[in-house]
């Protein structure tokens, strides 16, 4: 974990974006679908009532497909290689999500600007910082930027990994393949246009009042619950050292929102809630075929 | 439609009020400079007919970019009527958010509501600040 500032040191500047200067931080075991969405809900309640801000780190107990907020359930049966998983839906919105092999964050802080309504600067500099943190492992990945992103494609696909936006992050590293029909033709020969380079991370928000929650999910590998999608390992030929990513992108995020983390784990109340949570609304079928 | 006949509150909605049937009822939407903001807006859920809600109750919910907020009912009362269009034509927004993007209608229970809005010329200070 980052190691906590001592102290004796100075506080760090707050962050424009964030009604915060000191963050938890939490690194969970492995957890039931609507476990982890129930303590992110709560880590937003958190952040709306009480103004606490927390960084959370987590994977999943078995492989889960997470649906996002709008999206109806009946889309997942035409994904066949999920179908055997378990199923959640989330708060957030965007595309679905077979978590795997992967590693999901989530982040919840009260706002600076409760009335300043697009905060994709909030993703911009998770997926920086993530995309810095994989280059310490050798790994070259980064956000696409509005001029490699086909607004066609935005929002068209199930899962979130076959969609693209301005600053998901997609694998740099040159990927092997034919070109396509309406690739450039000046194009190398043995590699694809940005808009087609493996997806690797994408991020998703909640806004509730005077707080936020962002997570989202960095594809370590692929799953056979989500074959069309290679990871990390197949697009980097690299095995990412998580315990290390997250203290690195940890890190990273600190100093670019001007936070102090601390280690922590949730109270007594907010495992309370988030377990009262877990069971009426995330493993309930009124909220996960609610539409 | 005039937006200088339009009120706004600090989360970016905007009432009408008008005279129905001996009381008041509040035309609700979002604004402009929140259309804009949020950026492609991709899903709307509308509120049920006949609900009750609070000034502050949040009554709708709106996804952008993956982004999903609340839309916020600037005033109390029944939700009397819904744009059941709206959903399917998120344009709308786009194209005359203060006239057929309109959201919901409201028969208010409480006027004293109205004095928690923004005028129009407030409402563009606000909006300045946010843009700096």
């Amino acid at each position: 974990m980052p190691t906590p500032t001592a102290s004796h040191e100075s506080k760090p500047a707050a962050s424009p974006l964030l009604a915060a200067t000191e963050c938890r931080y939490l690194v969970d075991p492995p957890l039931a679908g609507e476990r982890n969405m129930a303590v992110d809900e709560t880590l937003l309640d958190a952040a709306n009532a009480q103004g606490t801000a927390t960084l959370r780190f987590y994977q999943w107990r078995e492989p889960t497909l997470s649906l996002g907020y709008f999206q109806t359930y009946d889309e997942r049966h035409e994904h066949l290689a999920s179908r055997d998983c378990a199923v959640v839906r989330r708060t957030t919105g965007g595309g679905a999500i077979v978590h795997d092999r992967e590693l999901t964050y989530s982040f919840a802080a009260p706002l600076a600007n409760q009335s300043r309504l697009n905060h994709s600067d909030l993703v911009s500099i998770f997926h920086y910082a993530a995309s810095e943190a994989l280059a310490l492992q050798g790994a070259s990945a980064g956000p696409l930027c509005c001029d490699e992103t086909p607004a066609a494609e935005a929002n068209a696909a199930f899962l979130c990994f076959q969609r693209r936006e301005r600053g998901d992050v997609v694998s740099r590293t040159a990927t092997p393949g034919d070109h396509a029909p309406g690739d450039p033709p000046s194009l190398p020969d043995g590699e694809v246009p940005p808009h087609r380079q493996p997806k690797l991370l994408g991020s998703a928000q909640r806004r509730r009042q005077g707080a936020i929650l962002q997570h989202g999910s960095l594809l370590l590998a692929q799953s056979a619950a989500a074959p069309e999608l290679p990871g990390l390992r197949e697009t980097s030929g690299r095995e990412i050292d998580v315990p290390r990513l997250i203290e690195d992108w940890s890190r990273i995020l600190a100093a670019r929102l001007g936070l102090r983390l601390v280690a922590a784990t949730l109270g007594d109340d907010e495992m309370a809630t988030a377990e009262q949570l877990a069971t009426t609304k995330f493993a309930s079928s009124a909220w996960l075929r609610r539409r | 439609m005039s937006v200088e006949d339009l009120l706004f509150a600090k989360t970016h909605e905007w009432v009408r009020v008008s005279e129905a049937d001996g009381g008041k009822l509040a035309t609700l939407g979002i604004s402009a400079f929140a259309v804009e903001a949020l950026t492609d807006l991709v899903f709307l859920e509308l509120p049920e007919v006949g609900r009750q809600v609070s000034a502050g109750d949040s009554f709708g919910e709106i996804e952008s970019v993956k982004a999903v907020s609340d839309i916020y009912s600037p005033v109390s009362g029944e939700v009397v009527e819904v744009n059941d269009e709206l959903p399917n034509k998120l344009e709308l927004f786009n194209d005359d958010p203060y006239g057929a993007g309109w959201i919901a209608k409201i028969r208010m229970t409480d006027e004293a509501d109205l004095a928690a809005l923004l005028s129009p010329a407030d409402y563009e200070k606000l909006c300045a600040e946010e843009a700096m």
